[in-house]
């Protein structure tokens, strides 16, 4: 009977080692891998504990709440001293609840913790860490079961040798440290839409907020952390109209929203048409409502975007699939009105429902399509993401690729001849952009002394390919637009 | 050359990137020294199966490619594979190789929520300046739709559309500030039935307590001043208050704008002046109309001795007086209210003029002198300092005024309200009456004459022939004397000596006193027209505006006002 107990509290012990912060290999859904992965965070619903798991060199999107079974608590790594330290401090910082957390310190150490026989005893003990959090989980746990809160945190763990009053001395010095440090950096520039390394760094916004969206036709989860509304995020879906994009908590809402919203389009200039395609452009100063909801909507999706300031500097062009039901946001990007540093997009997105199939390359050669009308080069913001990137990388290989091979062959049968500068110049395409395309497609070599472009025949076929496939493109000739010159402006 | 080495520096930008190694992107390149890539120098365009010489170099200098990423996320998996199958060609995985992303689904009742079609537009369509929320912003739940059935309709038999009902809740959640408002506040707010605002008011608190938060969801904004709200990630679109950073021509561009705001903002006032300009104009043309009117009327009527004129006149008169000393009666009223302690004296459009209460100074309700006034008695035992005096200054006979020294010296005369400066005792009859406005609506038309003219003391008036002194005909009885009046009951009297600027003092004379009446030629005395300003501001506004010029007298005068204030 005894062996049973300790087996079992064994067990249990392995799974009340996880803490936040710890890493272990977890189940990914909808498949056999068991990537390492870190956790995040720990919630209890309805009993039933839950653990937010970040996939360890896998994207956040794909980050989520995972139950016990999937985790393999056999090979637990604990939190490392500075991960550790860090991540208590950005807890402290930014939790929710970081002054309950705070006061638990002193009020449970005394009466949990063995008096100073266990503190000593605890150093000589082989593989502490692990012991140590295993205790600390089970005392947390109690305290839990006692309040009987949901409140998915875990009490700081500090060294048991450290008496309690400086531990708390230490935590409240880390605390003040921290926001000094932070003060003086903590607006962010005011020029661009994507943050700052780091600063996404924190507990809650590494951590997807929104369960569900409804948009129109579709039921979207989200990919990253939005600041929708905090009494909408706690439901299990947030209803937005397709139209305004305004955000409701029910069908019924919805419903009643929708036989008074009279918008059929987004509310700004309709500047390019060809068959089904509709680009709007709305100037992030005049509507003001509807530039903030779809910058909400985009931020569930995209990583790096930033909301911190106003959309006043941004121009956005939405492209749309106009059926007799009205035009249907595809996706969008942004783009600052005067930009210092040669941007012609800030964010770009296309709706999960609408990836890969072609809209993302369509969205880019409208910057591009923008950038000639303006008569200068652009490159998108950065940092990229993954999917930019590859989007960006396939619209630019093919897009040189074209300028290439519509060179006529000069005289003589010689072989064409290209300047970097022609292929800037005919794509709108800024220089480093096609050097670095030109680079990691192979496309460039050195030969006999001087630079040649070399095509292979793969990438050929891949470009004949992809032409076929790519049937709607942009056509200048449907766009009714003239570039403004904003910094002649008031803004 | 040149060149070159400047476009490898360009270049250079590309070798910044060093954190890559296992990367795919990196090619190690170990070749010869190559020369830096010149953008603008023709480069051969070859295929592949033209090129069969062993020699061809990938490019040394372009050591590693840029990808633009956060350094992070450069390793991940899903990523790495598809660049490596890129590279490496491997052609037939990588049209299964994709990034997942989290699922989504399509919801089969699309048709039943988004109801109705949108119109074709055959031309782009060009958006309406701004579609303009004229719809409630809040939108019904199930538990509303329940409450305006169960509540409102059945149980008080009431009637309220949905859509009022939205209304009334965006009304109450838009005017809620960080207080919740009250009842009464609602009332003023909502125009609907009064049962109507209670029920709907009760249930919106009851709801508004139980959620703890806005009933129409928003995005938080930064509150001013609150440090908390810089790092809540759910704060979000705070306002660039720092100012864009302008380059040094940009500077003058700014400096342009302000001023641009300025002309604006004259422009606007020289608007409303012209306004009042064309006004006044065309009710001087409209009277001039009723002038030439009445004129050819009497042609008409061959009234040649102003007979008809003049018993039209006589029956009018009074109208026009009662009219007069009611108007009277409301701004010395207002005077007083102005005048006290804990009022809340509020004018738009006074501009310096504009009568702030300064902090720590108390302000004295006026004397009320008509209780212990005594008239029969008067002037002779009060001091002169909280009594109404009979007063005249060098030209004007002032009537009772109460003297006071003002900034500088100067004195100023509070000219009693109208209807107190009459002869003692003259009117004792109405003076029992204590209600004011009762003398004037119950006395008779010839007492009114009276009362309107007691500007100036009895005794006066034969001598003087100030047959109708009135303060305000004034100036069209003596033109040569440029005088403005004061409606309040105060008037300023500066006097100076015009080589020292010195202010004298003018004594208040009593009205039984021996006087003569001196007529001096030419002191350019100026009382200020300034409806309802309080003394001190009129004295302030004297001192600094263009009206300080009218304390210049000249120096005889100065003479006989210092005689005359001994005397």
């Amino acid at each position: 009977m005894s062996k049973m107990d300790d087996a079992l509290s064994i067990i249990s012990d392995g799974l009340s080692a996880v803490t936040e912060g710890c890493k272990l290999p977890v189940r990914m859904k909808n498949t056999e891998d068991w990537p390492k992965a870190e956790v995040i965070s720990i919630r209890q619903i309805k009993g039933v504990f839950q653990y937010y798991v970040h996939y360890v060199d896998y994207n956040k999107r794909l980050d989520e709440w995972v139950t016990e079974d999937r985790l393999d608590t056999r090979k637990i790594e604990p939190p490392t001293g500075k991960e550790d330290k860090s991540h208590a401090n950005t807890t402290v910082n930014t939790g929710l609840n970081t002054p309950k957390r705070a006061v638990t310190v002193p009020a449970s150490g005394p009466v949990s913790r063995p008096p100073s026989p266990g503190l000593e005893e605890s150093p000589i003990v082989t593989g502490p860490t692990v012991l140590q959090a295993a205790l600390q989980k089970k005392t947390a746990r109690k305290r839990k079961s006692q309040s009987s809160t949901e409140t998915p945190d875990t009490p700081v763990p500090d060294t048991p040798t450290l008496d309690v009053s400086t531990a708390n001395l230490n935590l409240s010095v880390n605390v003040e440290k921290k926001e000094t440090e932070k003060s003086p950096s903590s607006a962010p520039r005011l020029t661009g839409s994507l943050a700052a390394p780091g600063t996404h760094d924190d507990a809650i916004t590494r951590m997807k907020n929104v369960e569900l969206i409804e948009l129109g036709r579709h039921r979207i989860k989200p990919w990253y952390f939005s600041p929708y509304p905090q009494e909408l995020v706690s439901l299990p879906c947030i209803y937005i109209c397709e139209f305004c994009l305004k955000y409701v908590k029910s069908r019924t809402c919805l419903g009643r929203h929708l036989t008074k919203c009279n918008l059929k389009h987004p509310p700004g200039n309709e500047i390019y048409r060809k068959n089904s395609i509709s680009f709007f452009e709305i100037d992030g100063r005049k509507n003001k409502i509807y530039a903030q909801n779809l910058c909400l909507l985009a931020k569930l999706f995209l990583d790096h975007k930033t909301l911190y300031y106003d959309t006043d500097p941004f121009l956005f062009y939405v492209m749309c699939e106009t059926d007799i039901k009205g035009c249907h946001i595809v996706g969008y990007f942004s783009k600052e009105k005067e930009s210092s540093e040669d941007y012609n997009v800030a964010c770009i997105l296309v709706l999960p429902p609408y990836q890969r199939k072609s809209y993302g390359k369509l969205l880019i050669e409208f910057s591009y399509e923008l950038s000639k009308f303006e008569g200068k080069t652009g490159s998108p913001e950065k940092p990229l993401s993954d999917l930019g990137l590859l989007s960006y990388r396939s619209y630019w290989t093919y897009a040189i690729l074209q300028v290439i091979l519509n060179t006529k062959a000069g005289e003589d049968n010689e072989a064409p001849q290209i300047t970097i500068n022609d292929i800037c110049e005919q794509t709108s395409i800024k220089k480093e952009d096609v050097i670095s395309t030109l680079q990691s497609m192979n496309l460039i070599n050195y030969y006999k002394g001087q630079y040649i472009i070399c095509l292979q025949k793969d990438l050929l076929d891949k470009y004949q390919k992809e032409q076929n496939r790519r049937t709607v493109r942009i056509d200048s000739r449907s766009l009714h637009w003239t570039p403004k010159d904003w910094s002649k402006r008031s803004k | 050359m040149i060149c070159d080495i400047f476009f490898a520096s360009v270049i250079f930008l590309l070798f910044l990137s060093d954190n890559g190694v296992g990367n795919v992107d990196i090619k190690m390149l170990k070749t010869s020294r190559s020369r830096a890539l010149d953008t603008g120098r023709p480069i051969p365009v070859y295929h592949e199966e033209d090129v069969q010489d062993v020699d061809i170099q990938p490019v040394r200098g372009l050591q590693y490619v840029v990808t633009g990423m956060e350094k992070a996320e450069e390793d991940e998996k899903h990523l790495q594979e598809i660049l490596t199958a890129q590279v490496l060609g491997l052609q037939k995985h990588q049209e299964d190789l994709i990034i997942p992303t989290p699922e989504y689904s399509e919801i089969v009742d699309y048709d039943d929520v988004y109801k109705g079609n949108a119109r074709k537009y055959t031309q782009y369509i060009h958006a309406v300046p701004f579609f303009h929320e004229d719809y409630p912003v809040y939108d019904l739940d199930e538990e509303d739709v329940k409450f305006i059935k169960d509540e409102i309709n059945e149980k008080w038999k009431l009637e309220l559309s949905h859509t009022n009902f939205e209304q009334m809740v965006s009304q109450l959640e838009r005017n809620c500030g960080s207080s919740t408002i009250t009842l009464n506040e609602a009332k003023l707010i909502l125009k609907e039935d009064d049962d109507l605002i209670l029920l709907v008011y009760e249930y919106w608190l009851k709801k508004k307590l139980r959620q703890q938060h806005n009933l129409i969801p928003l995005v938080r904004s930064e509150k001013v001043g609150c440090n908390a709200d810089k790092r809540n990630p759910y704060v979000a679109f705070r306002r660039r208050f720092e100012k864009m950073q302008t380059r040094k021509n940009r500077k003058l561009d700014e400096n342009n704008y302000v001023m641009m705001l300025k002309l604006r903002r004259d422009l606007s006032r020289v608007v409303t002046l012209l306004g009042f300009l064309k006004k006044r104009e065309r009710l001087k043309k409209a009277g001039l109309e009723l002038d030439l009117d009445v004129v050819e009327r009497r042609v008409n009527l061959t009234d040649w001795d102003s007979r008809i004129i003049n018993e039209i006149h006589a029956s009018r008169k009074y109208k026009k007086l009662e009219e007069y000393a009611r108007n009277q009666e409301v701004n010395v009223a207002s005077e007083d209210d102005f005048s006290t302690v804990d009022s809340d004296y509020e004018s738009a459009d006074e501009g310096p003029f504009q009568f702030r209460r300064k902090e720590g100074v108390q302000y004295l309700a006026p004397t009320d002198w008509s209780e212990n006034e005594d008239t029969d008695s008067f002037p002779s035992s009060c001091s002169p300092t909280d009594k109404y005096l009979w007063t005249y200054v060098p030209d004007i006979c002032v009537s009772y005024a109460r003297r006071r020294v003002g900034r500088g010296g100067r004195v100023i005369l509070d000219r009693a309200p109208p209807c107190k400066r009459l002869k003692p005792g003259h009117l004792d009859n109405i003076f029992d009456n204590k209600d004011e406005k009762d003398v004037f609506e119950n006395s008779n038309g010839e007492r009114r004459d009276d009362i309107l003219r007691g500007i100036v003391h009895p005794e006066l008036e034969a001598d003087l022939q100030f047959v109708d002194w009135d303060p305000y005909r004034w100036s069209q009885h003596d033109e040569s004397q440029e005088v403005a009046r004061i409606m309040a009951a105060t008037s300023i009297v500066p006097a100076c000596n015009s080589s020292s600027s010195e202010i004298r003092r003018h004594q208040a004379t009593p009205p039984n006193s021996l006087w003569r009446r001196q007529r001096y030629s030419s002191g350019s005395m100026k009382t200020i027209n300034m409806n309802k300003v309080g003394a001190h501001n009129a004295a302030s506004a004297l001192i600094n505006n263009q009206f300080i010029d009218l304390f210049s007298v000249s120096s005889n005068n100065s003479d006989t006002s210092s005689t005359n204030s001994t005397s």
